[in-house]
């Protein structure tokens, strides 16, 4: 292959959103080579998405070309552009949910052109071995694909991809692990990928991970390109201001606030863990074992570790919820919960709400949006049966929902109408509302699980200078997380996951990162 | 709006063509249909009645779809509505018409309301889908008023399989004789803005709308799901029965075997066209009784067969629920 | 996307603004068409399909024929379609429009149905065939003797389960399967079948059973097996589309069937034997006719049997002579022929 002509290029795409008007994309071009991993970076509402999707056929362009090996060519639907060696890993899952992992790694495989149900299935699953011995990833073929962590979820797709033979692959906000025993991290899979001669392209906003991986990176910022790096070329710093349209001098990320000093004298606890198991096999990492951990007023505690591990298990125990109405929460086989000093933990969400307590799920766009209906309805969400009329009883006043709305709009700097539909919000712009709506009632405990999820720096940073005001009023926070630096960062200690048990619990002050991987990714590490 | 206009004008173009190619008698036919419910104070007076009855059936089919429910049992809704408010009326002691009327209302909307709230309650309790269990048991209750119409509330002296005649004092007032048109048409009225009100405005209504896109989120607030799983459809039910009361008292006065048969289906192509807005639901409901008067004022006129009537019918219903009519919603639900 | 509220509005308000604004013109409209001219147009209600029902092609024809020999009469069908719960709107509907001279429908029930209308109606003129109203001035109804057809069948019955036909049984038992239980039936059809039978074998018992509707050919059958079972072996079904299931039965379980009303040897050659027939499509004409001229009286009710030639039993088909006997073909036809005088 002529290695100068890229697999796939565009040329000054542009792309208007009829329903709000937006210029998504405006003259973008972008060349992806051959063996290279081209990280594409941008916050949230730069015009990344759009660029993909009109890479992968998803949306057609208003303007512009799109290039297979220099000839023009177009898409007419992600099917098309995979038959045509693209294919997309999506960030959110777009597995089906009701069908088993290997259903969905096959589904629609019969265009590969292979005989006879029994000898095609046989083959695919030869070739689908191959491949997830080649790099080292494995999913469990048998399981439904509802029942998967998002890392095998992501690992289902890359195989599908895979299957397909796609020259070009297209990365939306990768998990940094895919499934596998042992996990592989993604910068070692797409090292692989891309000495095999594939096109890689990453559309991240963590800008430490894509100079981590990246042979160029290309910035966008407002649907436009700020141009197109190598790493060596450009740092961290200069590839921030870009990204944030910020002045040279500027450095992101507020000054870090000054920890508290833990004195001698504390108040009780908000949420205190003693002795907490949870039912189900001793052998699976997600139970929980024996977790001893304690809240206080004006602290945050952070609890780290691989999402299976523990942390899913303990924010499903701490708020009684599971999203999918199948499943239940999971029961206590020993210890206690209590909160605020002694009183029994309320097992219902209502009466979590009701002690002022607010929770962030870590699914929340599944659970805690409803996508279709407005900014507006889902900013009330909480309070509407508060927001009445004074007249007429059970009748919500359009003028107290609308003030209540912009309030929240205002103060999160939330970019969106109050009476546009929520899908017209970009992704960054929905989990700010998500949030700015628990935070409305001044709660004494947050419960914020992988709050940082899909959320470019500048938000990160807003959500938790949130976080600190939660803590100057003598609140708490208890952030469950998987971003290990995150939470370093952000909070004053840090509790370590491993296989359902709390490992380790320190001031976040005193250990570094490595400490912590260490810790968390237990004796079987490699790093 | 264009994208409408333009499929409004094809359908009145199409139906023109089909009333043109299949009638023996095309002129007349298509003069028939479009002047339909105009021709005289008769047409226009069924023509009102038959929307009020499609509104309040319509607003019900939108409440289970907005709750994100799936009502298929309209049909035995509707028509058991209509035997529980004739079967008090028959047979329980006279009552005074200012009382007995919304009495035998209400007894119609209670049944449309519990039979629909029992579906809901199986699909809560035992997971069985209401799009399969609303549909089996109104197929059931259709036999079961059949046989009641023809058996035990017969009139023997019929030559109908038909009932005695309701005490002229339940009645509804007619308010535009001769036509069939009677205060029902208020009552449609009332109905579909007071859902309206109700489910865009109130506490109630916000919650069963959120339910209806996403109920995680309804658990996720700490709000009781269960309400919210049962009150749409049974709500829905309420209405349809109510509709089956209102056709009972306003224009038969009587049982007569099948006398509500289509109101159903057809009240959820009102609910679709009109987008699943209650408050729409009127205005798609004078579409739909629109459609019904002109293609039997189009028989009438010209010997277009009643199964020819019935094809046309049939294809412009198709065309009017075509996507540029509805929302976007109705797609997310079916 | 959610649906825009503010366009849903508006085409509300288009919607109204359009039935507001044609409603007179509308009215207007029809009403200049409704000026007098002196041609006579008759509406034939057919109180459901005409395709498939002799009854009521032999009423459409009827009424076709007489408007054919006149230049200013036309006739228009229209179907009103099987669900009994339309058929008062739509005949009000007709007679609201006023463009018809004349309305002509057949069935039992119809007249019942348009009394009431008649009153909201007044000006409006009705023919029922096969139906009785009297004293209402725009009503004229013919209806046929069905004590006298229904006599001539059990007549014909009663011979054959007391012959030596191949399928006749020992008992003197025939059967009367009815669609349902009405007026007319407990009142005429039933005694006169019985009468017929008595008449025709002193003793011969009559096993009467009723589906419940007129559509469910699987209850006929099972009715129909019953009564075969029962040591019947003349069935006579009056009971619309589940006559079918009577007649499947029969021919499973060697029973002979006599058809009402239209003639119906070709439906099972050798299990039909005999076929009683309303003239309808000449008592039509001729009512038709009548009115057209201005001569039937409206206000009146007629009968029609087998003196005025509107009820026969068919004996010219040769699948008649074919399969019944010969002295009982002529045992038949002498009675026939007392009764005509």
């Amino acid at each position: 292959m002529d290695s100068s002509t890229p697999v796939l290029s565009c040329r000054s795409i542009a792309k208007v959103y009829e329903s709000n008007h937006v210029q998504a994309c405006d003259d973008i071009s972008l060349d992806l080579h051959a063996g290279e991993i081209h990280c594409i970076l941008g916050e949230n509402g730069a015009g990344k998405s759009t660029l993909m999707r009109i890479l992968t056929g998803d949306q057609t362009p208003d303007s512009g070309q799109l290039y297979m090996h220099g000839a023009p060519c177009s898409f007419s639907s992600p099917h098309d552009s995979l038959m045509q060696g693209v294919g997309m890993i999506h960030q959110q899952s777009n597995c089906i949910r009701e069908l088993t992992v290997w259903e969905n790694i096959i589904l629609g495989a019969e265009q590969c052109g292979l005989l006879g149900r029994v000898g095609r299935n046989r083959s695919l699953r030869a070739a689908v071995d191959r491949l997830s011995s080649r790099y080292g990833i494995s999913v469990p073929y048998h399981e439904q694909a509802a029942k998967l962590d998002s890392n095998a979820v992501q690992t289902t797709a890359l195989l599908s991809i895979l299957l397909r033979n796609a020259q070009v692959l297209i990365f939306d906000e990768p998990h940094s692990l895919f499934s596998g025993d042992p996990p592989v991290s993604f910068q070692e899979i797409a090292e692989t990928l891309a000495q095999e001669g594939k096109a890689l392209a990453v559309v991240t906003h963590n800008i430490a991970a894509a100079f981590a991986v990246a042979s160029r990176i290309t910035i966008l910022r407002r649907g436009r390109s700020m141009g197109t790096f190598l790493p060596e070329s450009i740092d961290i710093q200069g590839a921030t201001r870009l990204m944030m349209g910020l002045p040279p001098e500027f450095t992101p990320g507020a000054p870090k606030p000054s920890r508290r000093v833990h004195g001698a004298v504390r108040r009780n606890p908000v949420l205190s863990l003693d002795q907490v198991s949870t039912k189900g096999d001793v052998d699976n990492p997600s139970t929980l074992k024996s977790v001893s951990l304690s809240v206080h007023p004006g602290e945050i505690l952070a609890c780290v570790g691989i999402k299976e591990h523990g942390l899913l298990t303990l924010e499903a125990l701490l708020t009684s919820f599971v999203p999918d109405p199948g499943s239940t929460p999971p029961e206590l086989s020993g210890g206690a919960i209590t909160c605020d000093g002694g009183r029994t933990y309320p097992r219902s969400l209502a009466e979590i709400r009701r002690r002022q307590f607010a929770y962030v799920p870590s699914n929340r766009l599944l659970s805690a949006a409803a996508v279709y209906s407005t900014v507006e309805e889902n900013a009330v969400l909480h309070a509407h049966s508060k927001l009445t009329e004074g007249k007429i009883p059970g009748l919500m006043s359009s003028r107290q929902v609308r003030r209540f709305t912009e309030s929240l709009i205002h103060s999160f700097a939330i970019q969106g109408n109050h009476k546009d539909s929520l899908l017209s919000l970009s992704g960054g712009n929905i989990q700010k509302l998500i949030a700015a709506r628990e935070l409305a009632d001044r709660p004494r405990l947050l419960i914020a699980c992988e709050i940082t999820w899909g959320l470019d720096v500048r938000t990160q940073e807003f959500l938790f200078e949130q976080l600190q005001e939660i803590k100057k009023r003598e609140g708490s926070v208890l952030l469950i997380t998987s971003e290990t630096d995150v939470a370093l960062e952000h909070s004053d200690r840090i509790a370590m996951f491993y296989h359902g048990r709390l490992v380790r619990t320190a001031p976040s002050a005193d250990v570094t990162a490595s400490d912590v991987g260490e810790v968390i990714l237990g004796e079987r590490s490699r790093l | 709006m264009k994208a409408k206009a333009a499929v409004s004008a094809s359908i009145l173009l199409v139906t023109t063509l089909l009333l043109i190619l299949l009638s023996p008698e095309p002129a007349a036919s298509v003069r028939g249909f479009f002047s339909g419910p105009f021709r005289n104070l008769y047409s226009f007076g069924s023509f009102l009645a038959s929307a009020s009855l499609l509104t309040i059936a319509g607003t019900g089919a939108a409440l289970a779809f907005r709750g994100g429910a799936f009502n298929l049992g309209g049909e035995g809704q509707v028509y058991c509505g209509a035997v529980s408010a004739l079967s008090a009326g028959l047979l329980l002691p006279a009552l005074p018409g200012n009382l007995g009327t919304p009495l035998l209302l209400l007894a119609a909307a209670a049944a449309g309301f519990f039979i629909a709230l029992f579906s809901g309650w199986l699909k809560y309790r035992f997971s069985i889908h209401e799009l399969i269990s609303t549909y089996l048991i109104s197929s059931t209750l259709v036999y079961i008023c059949d046989y009641l119409i023809s058996g035990p509330l017969r009139d023997e002296e019929s030559f109908l399989i038909a009932t005695p005649r309701l005490p002229e004092v339940y009645t509804l007032q007619q308010i535009l004789p001769p036509s069939p048109l009677h205060t029902g048409v208020f009552i449609a009225l009332t109905t579909a803005l007071a859902a309206h009100l109700w489910l865009n405005r109130s506490v109630r209504g916000y919650r069963l709308r959120i339910y209806g896109e996403n109920p995680a989120c309804i658990r996720f607030a700490g709000i009781r799901e269960k309400t919210y799983a049962l009150l749409p459809i049974a709500l829905s039910g309420g209405l349809y029965g109510l509709a089956g009361g209102v056709a009972l008292l306003g224009i038969h006065f009587r049982g007569i075997q099948g006398f509500t048969a289509g109101l159903g289906w057809n009240g959820i192509a009102v609910a679709l066209i009109a987008g699943l807005s209650p408050a729409a639901a009127a205005a798609a409901a004078v579409l739909i009784a629109f459609i019904e008067i002109g293609i039997s004022a189009a028989m009438a006129g010209a010997s277009v067969t009643y199964d020819l009537g019935l094809m046309i019918r049939g294809i412009i219903l198709i065309m009017v629920t075509m996507k540029v009519f509805t929302s976007n919603r109705k797609e997310e639900l079916l | 996307m959610k649906f825009s509220g503010t366009s849903k509005r508006w085409s509300a308000a288009a919607l109204t603004l359009l039935l507001v604004l044609t409603v007179p013109a509308g009215i207007a409209a029809a009403g200049r068409a409704e000026a007098p001219d002196d041609s006579y147009r008759i509406a034939v209600f057919v109180p459901g399909v005409t395709a498939g029902s002799p009854i009521y092609e032999m009423l459409a024809e009827g009424a076709r024929r007489a408007a054919d020999e006149f230049d200013h009469a036309r006739a228009n069908i229209i179907e009103g379609g099987t669900n009994q719960g339309e058929w008062p709107g739509k005949i009000a509907s007709i007679a609201a429009q006023g463009d018809h001279d004349l309305i002509v429908t057949s069935n039992p029930a119809m007249p019942e149905i348009v009394n009431e209308v008649s009153q909201r109606f007044p000006d409006q003129k009705f023919v029922f065939m096969d139906g009785y109203l009297e004293g209402n001035p725009s009503i004229y109804t013919l209806r046929y003797d069905q004590y006298q057809q229904a006599y001539l069948a059990g007549y014909f019955a009663g011979l054959v389960t007391s012959s030596t036909m191949e399928f006749a049984g020992e008992q003197l038992k025939i059967g009367l399967v009815a669609g349902q239980e009405y007026p007319d039936m407990n009142q005429s059809i039933l005694p006169g079948y019985r009468e017929g039978a008595q008449d025709a074998a002193p003793g011969t018992e009559v096993d009467f059973r009723v589906v419940g509707n007129w559509y469910d050919a699987s209850r006929g059958k099972e009715l129909a097996r019953e009564i075969i079972s029962g040591g019947a072996d003349v069935l006579l079904p009056i009971s619309g589309g589940a006559n079918y299931g009577v007649l499947e039965a029969a021919i499973e379980g060697d029973a002979y069937v006599i058809w009402y009303d239209t003639s119906g040897y070709h439906e099972a050659p050798g299990t039909v034997i005999g076929s009683t027939a309303i003239m309808q499509d000449t008592a039509t004409y001729e009512t038709v006719k009548a009115a057209i001229e201005g001569s039937l009286p409206f206000g009146s009710a007629d009968k029609a049997g087998l003196q005025e030639g509107m009820v026969t039993f068919i004996t010219d088909d040769p699948l008649f002579e074919e399969h019944v006997p010969e002295d009982i073909r002529r045992a038949l036809i002498s009675r026939m022929e007392e009764l005509a005088k």
